[in-house]
């Protein structure tokens, strides 16, 4: 496999998780041709074929991670949020603001936003996502969670009524000492 | 940590249509939800929110020309990889052979001189100039540069070969020397960005290939003291946009937001 059929099979799958990430097109743009640059280099590292999906988004999460400078600055207020149960008309495909999708997750600090698209973009089970990124089980359910709590409160019309627990309040912290 | 969050966090951990909830680790929500119809309906309603996000986040449009842009610029650093792995080789070459080279050169040197002397023989300038060159050229104008500049007038402007996928309207300009023998001309904006902002454009040969990409690359190809260069070629045009300070967001501010490719 060269790089050239690299780019021709998964330069959009490459694109747009660049795009998910940094949120917006020129450092998506950016963001890719470093992960082919990089994978030129690399190339031998691919001994099976199959598995150069994985591996370049592997490249691409590193090159993200290496590129944010400085932790996304989370600012208190609107971070407090209630987990609402999820509404039985809740809004579904072409209902749902894709533009609005992709503020929410610009908002989320990095190491959130990560898990999160691991999640919903690789569709990475919580074990894989612990261990791509070297950390605990715990973590990643509580970042996803956190994350996920997130995109509901800014997506999901408000009501009155708490998930179906007795959750309450949670509070979307980047200190996770006391979810470990 | 209370019972109720880990539950939430477990059923959050399940991916849609998998059977993440019949994991070890979830045995908890795996329990609340085969215990409550309510919770268990609940959970349907996520899994069904989190496969609508996930299409979503999958999807998205792609700029037109991404992949031959990205082929473009992978074999230009193919080709600068495999010129410096060229000249790095030759070096234990030119060590073993420097008896015999400084034989010939001799010669070579007595021939050169005698036919000087008979006037018959002409210096003609290589002008190839190769990607590192060019860059240690630029560097070393920009730390010094020239003061012979000539204000550009509105009729010149478009006489003159600036490149409009850049957002810089130049006030003055100079030719200039760049490497073996190359004519070039910096352009600059004095009254904008003084001393921040030159573009070389430097005229090739069309045999001259090199490598570069044909649009003005969104990251700097190379920055030293503060300033950040970003080379391109276009036609028998090679570009050089050199801008000073911000971590590269100066040079990144002056491309147009164009679309790659």
């Amino acid at each position: 496999m060269d790089i050239e059929e690299l780019i021709d099979q998964h330069h959009a799958t490459l694109y747009r998780y660049a795009y998910r990430l940094t949120g917006r097109v020129e450092d998506a743009e950016d963001l890719t041709q470093q992960v082919f640059l990089l994978a030129q280099q690399k190339l031998h590292q691919i001994r099976d074929p199959t598995k150069s999906r994985s591996w370049l988004f592997t490249v691409l999460r590193t090159c993200f991670l290496k590129t944010c400078r400085k932790r996304t600055e989370i600012s208190a207020t609107g971070m407090a949020m209630e987990i609402d149960k999820i509404p039985e008309n809740v809004p579904v495909g072409d209902e749902i603001d894709r533009e609005r999708l992709q503020q929410a997750i610009n908002e989320l600090p990095e190491t959130f936003r990560l898990v999160l698209l691991m999640y919903y973009f690789e569709e990475c089970s919580y074990k894989e996502i612990a261990a791509q990124l070297e950390i605990e089980i715990g973590t990643v359910m509580s970042r996803l969670s956190r994350a996920k709590a997130r995109l509901r409160y800014q997506l999901i019309p408000h009501r009155t009524t708490v998930w179906g627990t007795e959750s309450g309040l949670m509070s979307l912290s980047t200190d996770e000492t006391t979810l470990r | 940590m209370s019972e109720t969050i880990n539950c939430q966090m477990q059923m959050d951990a399940c991916r849609p249509g998998s059977d993440d909830l019949f994991q070890g680790e979830l045995k908890d929500a795996a329990k609340r939800v085969r215990g409550s119809a309510a919770d268990a309906e609940s959970f349907r309603r996520s899994q069904n929110w989190d496969k609508a996000i996930g299409e979503i986040v999958r999807d998205g449009e792609v700029p037109d020309g991404l992949a031959s842009a990205l082929l473009e610029s992978v074999r230009a650093n193919k080709q600068e990889v495999v010129s410096r792995d060229v000249e790095l080789n030759l070096v234990p070459q030119r060590r073993q052979r420097r008896y015999v080279v400084w034989g010939a050169g001799l010669l070579s040197l007595a021939t050169v001189i005698g036919l000087v002397v008979l006037g018959s023989w002409r210096s003609v300038p290589d002008r190839r100039l190769t990607r590192s060159q060019l860059l240690a050229s630029v560097e070393r104008w920009i730390v010094k540069p020239g003061m012979e500049w000539q204000l550009l007038t509105e009729q010149q402007v478009g006489q003159f070969s600036l490149d409009t996928r850049i957002n810089f309207h130049p006030d003055r300009w100079q030719a200039i020397s760049l490497g073996a023998g190359n004519d070039a001309v910096v352009y600059s904006d004095e009254f904008a960005r003084r001393e921040s902002l030159y573009l070389f454009v430097i005229e090739v040969g069309t045999d001259e290939v090199m490598n570069l990409p044909s649009y003005p690359p969104r990251t700097a190809d190379w920055n030293s003291q503060g300033w950040y260069v970003g080379v391109w070629q276009r036609d028998r045009r090679v570009y050089a946009l050199a801008v000073k300070g911000n971590g590269g967001r100066e040079y990144k501010r002056l491309l147009r937001p164009v679309r790659i490719g």
